[in-house]
């Protein structure tokens, strides 16, 4: 049977569902942007200073249980996860239909879903409070998760509306400020960027064996002149190995060419039995069309275009009062005070002869709060291994 | 000699090999002999591992056929963990019986053909975000096979204090994990695109892993219903599979995962 404290926090749960399917269907999704600076942060510090009041006022406030007690935080804990999991379930694409009016095709910006993280946030918020009003060493690592998530979570939805995205496609030498928001507005950037260098590298061919429209898993990788190697029924061995190879319209010969456009080619010969097959596969460019080697069982050996290892763009960045270089890779994004670009993209029908280069420009005001919470919360995950465990009662 | 995947059915007959006369000196109360000849498959199977990152490069942590490396080391060493500390050889079999059903699927379906690396994985938080997410997953497996046996096991007495203390730890190690790999992916992620979180299917799941058994751990300091906490772990280990595999079948998820592999 469950407890009253329980019926309270079941009915609680439902009430918000309904508040939340009622908000959905008469105002359609939730509109981060509307908390952009400064209401975003004048909101947070109201909604903080009030969590704190919960804190120290839950024993003269009755209303306060809403936010706190063991039925609340696992009744609170259960709704999001259900939540999570429809989230998961359902296709997050705006898709209308019965799904797409109760917000669960697109959830993150769901009323429903919301209300619920607002509740859960702030019971974790009150929690955290309390743990740090009362902090004892046992519970130290508690206490830091409790905080460190719910600093996590007060930023992610009360700077949800101060975030900035701007994807910026630069053209090499040609200096940009411009590009377009997530909205598909123009926005101008307060820096310029110049694209000096976009370079790129690949791995080594990949020769798989192309039959009925598809391409074999299995593959061979060819590094230089030499490399033999078994593919199916095939023996593969590479008689000659041209990195920047070009040939002339119709010709199925490549010769070595240092030129852009230039694509690699292999000559190869491959034997099965009393089969030998000789000729060049090439992957191709935007200039050169690829070319496959036919074998006498219909199939063909093909080598597909070369995989991204590594792209860079060395960038000269202008704020107008300084001009900085950065080498710009994945992973590896420049900083410009609030802002951060990342590598995002290239032209990818040149490929290494890429002459533009697309960047993500980043604003993230709230990123030193959220990022100094992730690493409370790999230090009190450590913590967590080490501390607290239950102790083996030996019989 | 090279290594590569090809001599895999090698390494992993020899690992199983000792695993299984392990997990049989185990239960003949030979305990020096379980725990070394048990270690020494479990080293035998790092010998593979090594070999396979230094032939090809790169940690082998890409493929599901990598991943599932992995999660057949933990779940040896965590099944020999709970041998040494709690002295119950079936612990020491179910250790043994997942790493070699691991193996075995590895064998019969390898998932391995990949061998580069895209630049998005290439960060200094891809190992350890996978190998922490790899041996949560493990514990949590090991937790799960725990708390089965305590729930549908013959006897009808309950599950003692020290059973579930065992359970406890389990789950709290695992979601330990669990929570230093979803950080870890939630810094890599802010470093390669500029979002701390952006819902991919992956991430949702792995949300709802880590909520469901985060329920776990909240249920239990005042609760000892078996029938809930157990189908409440068994649930949890599903969200689990969810996560690691479920999604490339999953018709919500098809095409909108950045996680595919």
């Amino acid at each position: 049977m469950l407890s009253q404290h329980y019926k309270k926090a079941v009915t609680r749960c439902a009430c918000m569902l309904f508040a939340g399917t009622a908000l959905q269907l008469f105002m359609g999704a939730v509109n981060a942007s509307l908390l952009a600076y400064p209401l975003g942060i004048v909101l947070a510090a109201n909604y903080l200073y009030l969590l704190i009041l919960i804190s120290f006022n839950k024993e003269k406030w009755k209303w306060t249980t809403h936010f706190t007690g063991r039925a609340t935080y696992i009744t609170s804990l259960t709704a999001m996860l259900v939540l999570t999991i429809i989230f998961g379930l359902v296709r997050q694409d705006g898709a209308e239909g019965a799904m797409g009016a109760l917000g669960f095709s697109q959830m993150k910006n769901s009323w429903t879903f919301n209300i619920f993280l607002l509740h859960f946030t702030s019971v974790i918020g009150v929690k955290a409070i309390d743990d740090l009003r009362n902090i004892r060493k046992q519970k130290l690592h508690t206490a830091v998760m409790h905080t460190a998530f719910f600093i996590i979570l007060l930023a992610g939805i009360f700077g949800s509306g101060d975030k900035q995205r701007v994807t910026l496609t630069t053209i090499q030498g040609e200096p940009t400020n411009t590009g377009v928001a997530e909205d598909g507005k123009k926005t101008e950037l307060p820096f310029i960027i110049r694209l000096k260098d976009f370079s790129l590298e690949e791995y080594p061919p990949h020769i798989h064996i192309y039959a009925d429209d598809n391409l074999s898993k299995e593959h061979i990788i060819i590094k230089e002149k030499g490399d033999s190697a078994t593919l199916g029924k095939w023996h593969i061995e590479c008689k000659e190995y041209l990195e920047m190879a070009g040939c002339k319209p119709g010709d199925s010969l490549y010769r070595p060419m240092n030129h852009v456009g230039a694509t690699t080619a292999i000559q190869v010969r491959a034997t099965a039995g009393n089969d030998t097959v000789e000729g060049w596969i090439s992957c191709g460019s935007h200039i050169f069309p690829g070319s496959a080697l036919p074998l006498p069982d219909g199939q063909m050996l093909a080598m597909p275009r070369r995989e991204v290892k590594k792209y860079l763009s060395q960038v000269e960045v202008s704020t107008g009062d300084e001009i900085k270089n950065f080498d710009i890779a994945v992973n590896s994004p420049a900083t410009i005070g609030a802002w951060k670009i990342y590598q995002s993209g290239y032209d990818n029908a040149r490929g290494r002869w890429s002459t533009t280069s697309t960047f993500e420009c980043v604003k993230d005001s709230w990123q030193p709060a959220t990022h100094t919470a992730m690493w409370l919360i790999l230090a009190a995950g450590v913590f967590a291994l080490f501390a607290n465990r239950t102790k083996k009662k030996r019989k | 000699m090279t290594m590569s995947w090809d001599i895999f059915y090698i390494y992993a007959t020899a690992a199983a090999a000792c695993w299984v006369s392990g997990t049989i000196f185990a239960f003949r109360n030979q305990r020096k002999g379980a725990i070394a000849t048990s270690l020494i498959g479990s080293i035998i199977f790092l010998i593979f591992i090594a070999g396979m990152w230094v032939s090809m490069q790169r940690p082998p942590l890409r493929t599901m056929g990598e991943t599932r490396l992995w999660y057949s080391f933990f779940l040896s060493l965590i099944g020999l963990f709970l041998y040494i500390k709690y002295r119950y050889s079936w612990m020491m079999a179910f250790g043994t019986l997942m790493s070699v059903v691991f193996t075995c699927i590895n064998l019969l379906k390898p998932e391995i053909h990949s061998t580069t690396l895209m630049p998005a994985l290439q960060s200094p938080w891809f190992v350890p975000h996978v190998i922490v997410y790899m041996f949560s997953y493990a514990m949590m497996g090991a937790a799960t096979l725990f708390a089965g046996y305590l729930w549908l096991r013959k006897s009808p007495t309950e599950a003692s204090d020290e059973e579930f203390g065992i359970c406890d730890n389990l789950v709290r190690i695992g979601w330990a994990f669990l929570s230093l790999g979803m950080t870890m992916g939630a810094l890599w992620a802010k470093e390669a695109w500029g979002d701390y979180w952006t819902w991919d299917p992956k991430e949702t799941w792995a949300l709802a892993t880590w909520l469901s058994y985060l329920l776990y751990l909240h249920l239990r300091p005042a609760n000892k219903n078996q029938n809930l906490l157990f189908s409440l772990l068994i649930f949890s280990f599903i969200l689990l599979q969810m996560c690691w595999w479920g999604i490339n079948f999953l018709p919500s998820a098809q095409g909108t995962s950045i996680h595919t592999y």
